[in-house]
């Protein structure tokens, strides 16, 4: 078995500086861990024994040379991870969702079952934990350093430059009644508002078919309020990190205390640091896209409502009438059915008489336009362009209503006729659907019975041609429609839920965002290899899961050979935009989080002595 | 391995063989196959049986004609619908009256009745279902669905395994025997195809009437009386074909019947001695061995 003594990179540096000592370097290693050198120190100036956890690795002489005291060993060096940068290492990479979110299913083991079973059997599992554990040390090493000086206060007179002092002393402001004041006063603004988030989205959600099903606005809404609620939650969870780091462990009692304590350690928390600033740089980022766009829309607001006064009747109401006209009356030279045709055509132009009169009048006036333009403006300036552009996709998806229904009809149509044809097609050819056998059989029918069948399918079969040329104008056209809406909520998804800031970290700091790490060979000291921990940096496909998953539903659902197979079937397609755009929620919780369930921790935060 | 059933050439029964197993018996059986197909021809082809198959065909054919007969009265000699198709149906009740046994299991009164209501139903339907189409695609179209209509008609009522007295016994009535049902029922797909046709031709006609009539007509002449009357029976074959000859030279003019005529007869006298000819030079004679590996439908539910 071979011990690996991991060695920071900082004591290195220090041994230059004591040149010419004898040095003795001292390592912390608990039941379930490697090697982790803390400090090494002139041996003249070491008075007393190290006990559990600590011990000494090794001796240097004077000629620089190092004797370690532990058989097999291999050193892997480290940079130190600085805690108030917030860097560390992970094996395996952090996730940007909230953990309780994190979609487990793999695509091949849904394939392959019994490659689950294989991969999961006992054998193949290590049980050795000791790399997690000591790389948990790694990251706290220098709580691990402190508690160490304390416990050994010989070590302690070398100051150390490359750990940085995290004993924060509070500021000269934090003790002021005024600071004192403001905290209280703005807590219970918080309260407030927190509050009202809470029942603002309890209320969107709780209505028989919810709105925010029905309207992008509402879901709009109801994601700022969700992330409002969120907040505090965010916030406590960030100042635990704060405090845990100016905490001293106390683990060296035993070992086994220390992996109770696994899960409090700092760093599990700078995760939600990076959910919480890109929710507020997001939100930011926003409002500032949207001051740009309302003034633009303020600028140029007549020349707005002229354009969709002029569009709105001209696309939906008298594009759609020459068209259906046109289906009515022979389309390019095929032979429709007159009869049914004319039944067809004029249904649905009374459904566009009727959506008109309703509905685009209306919409399409001047004043309306002008009064709906004024709302974006204020809305985008105010809230954000995401509210700006939902309160568009709402309002096209009510002018667009006729255009479903359209689709709706003529594809019911289709597919009960299409259903037909092939069973009597099945009866014309002598044979009969066996359902208990799902096959198709031989039978043997009466003369009356053939004769209806035959009858009614040579009708279906000429009044297929009508039909299916109404279906397939109509489904392109809601295709179409489809597709503009998809356009525009992965842009309200994009502004929602972009990794702004992790992207960001990723560019100025890699080893904040860890994904994984890698133990390369650094070099080759007296025949033996020097390995060196570095960090992976999460890749970018992993910060952008959550859209590929997205991207992904949008494919399978509109753009793939199963839409095609539905739409040749005649089988409804709708915008399914809360299941298309569910992964992306996933830096929520699944309910908004009531204020009043953290209310005590977040009294306990706040500056006492008012 | 001592099997008590002997072994089989059926693929798809279970036996207690491998595999591979190879019958003992293989060497000799290829054997006799081999000089079976060097010897003369040892299976005597039933020249007659040929020649009633071959005319068959002929009678379906002439059955067929009389839809475009009926048709062409209606469409082009604006003959009155309503006679013709009471005289048909006369025609069939006396037929029915004469089988009154028949008539029972055939048509009962309820079917017949949902027969006549349909149709009263859907001719309006079918009146202006091709409006917008071209005549000349609807007699494409009825032109092939016809031809398919004579060829699974006629393949599907062909008898192979007749015996000699049964045949003897079918010739000397011009109605069928009620009890067999092995000879005068045609597959459903040939009905059907039958229908489409009529039903496609209805569609070219004027009025409700004329689109009833027509459907009614063509049911009774092709689907209900050649169920009670033998149609190969040499009586009715001459009684059709001299009302074909006579619409055909009445109508089109004689030379169209000269030669229509003449390929007919040609066709009744060549066709079978043609096909004995090349049973008894060309055809292969190895397909036994395939035939004794599986026949060609396997029987999956043997009532």
């Amino acid at each position: 078995m071979v011990n690996y003594i991991f060695w920071p990179t900082a004591l290195l540096h220090r041994e230059k500086l004591l040149d010419n000592q004898q040095l003795v370097a001292a390592a912390v290693k608990l039941e379930e861990s490697d090697y982790v050198v803390l400090d090494i120190q002139p041996i003249d100036e070491i008075h007393d024994e190290l006990t559990y956890p600590y011990i000494c690795v090794g001796t240097r002489d004077k000629t620089g040379n190092w004797s370690i005291d532990i058989p097999d060993f291999n050193v892997v060096e480290f940079d130190i991870p600085k805690p108030n940068r917030m860097q560390f290492f992970s094996i395996t990479p952090i996730s940007l969702i909230l953990p309780e979110k994190e979609t487990t299913k793999c695509d091949i083991y849904e394939k392959l079952p019994n490659l689950k079973k294989l991969v999961e059997y006992e054998r193949y599992k290590a049980p050795n934990s000791k790399l997690r554990n000591s790389i948990d040390i790694i990251n706290t090493y220098h709580i691990h350093v402190r508690a160490f000086r304390e416990a050994n206060p010989s070590f302690t007179d070398f100051k150390d430059e490359g750990n940085g002092d995290t004993q924060t002393r509070p500021s000269w402001y934090e003790s002021s009644t005024l600071y004192k004041i403001a905290c209280v006063s703005l807590y219970y603004v918080m309260i407030a508002v927190c509050s009202i988030s809470y029942y603002g989205s309890i209320a969107l959600n709780s209505t028989r078919v919810p709105l925010i099903n029905i309207s992008a606005t509402a879901k709009q809404i109801d994601l700022r309020l969700q992330q409002i609620c969120y907040f505090p939650l965010q916030f406590l969870r960030i100042h635990q990190a704060k405090k845990l780091e100016r905490k001293t462990p106390k683990f060296e009692d035993s070992g086994d205390k220390k992996e109770g304590e696994n899960k409090e350690l700092p760093y599990t928390y700078y995760p939600d640091y990076i959910r919480f600033y890109n929710t507020l740089w997001l939100i930011v980022n926003d409002i500032s896209f949207g001051l740009i766009i309302s003034a633009f829309l303020k600028d140029n607001h007549d020349i707005v409502v002229d354009k969709l006064s002029h569009v709105i009747p001209e696309t939906l109401y008298y594009t759609m009438g020459n068209i259906t006209k046109f289906l009515a009356d022979n389309p390019f030279g095929i032979k429709l059915n007159n009869e049914l045709a004319s039944f067809l055509a004029e249904l649905f132009l009374w459904i566009m008489e009727f959506s008109y009169n309703s509905l685009l009048k209306f919409t399409s006036d001047r004043s309306k336009l002008s009064i709906f333009i004024w709302v974006v403006t204020k809305a985008c300036s105010i809230l954000g362009l995401s509210f700006g552009i939902s309160l568009l996709i709402d309002f096209f998806s009510l002018l667009s209503f006729h255009i479903y229904l359209f689709y709706h009809i003529s594809s019911k149509l289709y597919h009960w006729q299409a259903n037909a044809i092939v069973s009597l097609f099945y009866l014309f050819c002598g044979k009969k659907k066996n359902v208990l056998r799902k096959r198709i059989d031989y039978d043997f029918f009466e003369l009356d019975e053939l004769l209806l069948g035959t009858l009614l399918f040579i009708i279906l079969i000429f009044l297929m041609p009508t039909v299916l040329s109404f279906y397939t104008c109509y489904s392109v056209l809601w295709m179409v429609t489809i597709y503009f809406h998809i356009l525009l909520n992965s842009c309200i998804g994009l502004i929602n839920h972009f990794p702004l800031f992790a992207f960001l970290l990723r560019t100025k700091d890699s080893r904040r965002l860890p994904g994984g790490i890698l133990i390369a060979i650094k070099r080759h000291k007296t025949g033996r290899s020097v390995f060196y921990l570095k960090n992976n940096a999460l890749p970018i496909s992993m910060m952008f899961k959550p859209f590929l998953f997205s991207m992904d539903r949008i494919k399978g659902y509109y753009f793939s050979i199963s839409t095609f197979k539905c739409l040749l079937n005649g089988l409804p397609i709708s915008v399914r935009k809360n299941e298309l755009y569910d992964e992306l929620y996933a830096y929520l919780p699944e309910h908004p989080v009531d204020i009043f369930s953290i209310k005590s921790k977040l009294q306990g935060i706040l500056p006492t002595n008012v | 391995m001592a099997n008590s059933e002997p072994w089989t050439r059926l693929l798809w029964i279970k036996q207690q063989y491998p595999d591979n197993y190879t019958d003992p018996k293989f060497l000799e059986f290829m054997e006799t196959m081999k000089k079976k197909r060097e010897g003369p021809p040892r299976i005597e082809y039933d020249y007659d049986q040929i020649r009633k198959d071959i005319m068959k065909f002929y009678n379906i054919f002439l059955n067929s004609c009389f839809i475009y007969i009926v048709f062409t009265f209606i469409y082009y000699y604006n003959y009155n619908a309503i006679h013709l198709a009471g005289l048909i149906t006369i025609l069939t009740m006396l037929v029915s009256t004469h089988r009154d046994k028949e008539l029972r299991s055939l048509l009962n009164v309820k079917s017949s009745l949902i027969i006549v209501f349909m149709l009263l139903t859907l001719s309006p339907v079918l009146k202006s279902l091709s409006k917008s189409t071209a005549s000349d695609s609807i007699w494409t179209v009825s032109f092939w669905l016809n031809i398919l209509y004579i060829l699974t008609c006629a393949t599907s009522s062909l008898s192979p395994s007749l015996h000699k007295e049964d045949s003897a016994k079918q010739q000397a009535s011009v109605f069928y025997d009620i009890n067999d049902h092995t000879n005068n029922k045609p597959s459903n797909l040939a009905t059907n195809l039958l229908l489409a046709n009529v039903a496609m031709l209805a569609s070219r006609l004027e009025t409700t009437t004329d689109v009833f009539c027509f459907l009614l007509i063509c049911i009774q002449v092709n689907i209900i009386l050649p169920r009670i009357i033998n149609i190969s029976h040499v009586k009715v074959a001459t009684l059709s074909s001299m009302l074909v000859y006579l619409f055909v030279g009445v109508s089109i003019g004689y030379r169209a019947t000269i030669i229509f005529l003449t390929s007919s007869v040609s066709y009744i006298l060549c066709m079978p001695r043609l096909f004995h000819y090349w049973q008894m030079n060309y055809r292969r004679r190895d397909y036994e061995i395939l035939d004794l590996w599986d026949p060609r439908t396997p029987v999956v539910d043997v009532k």
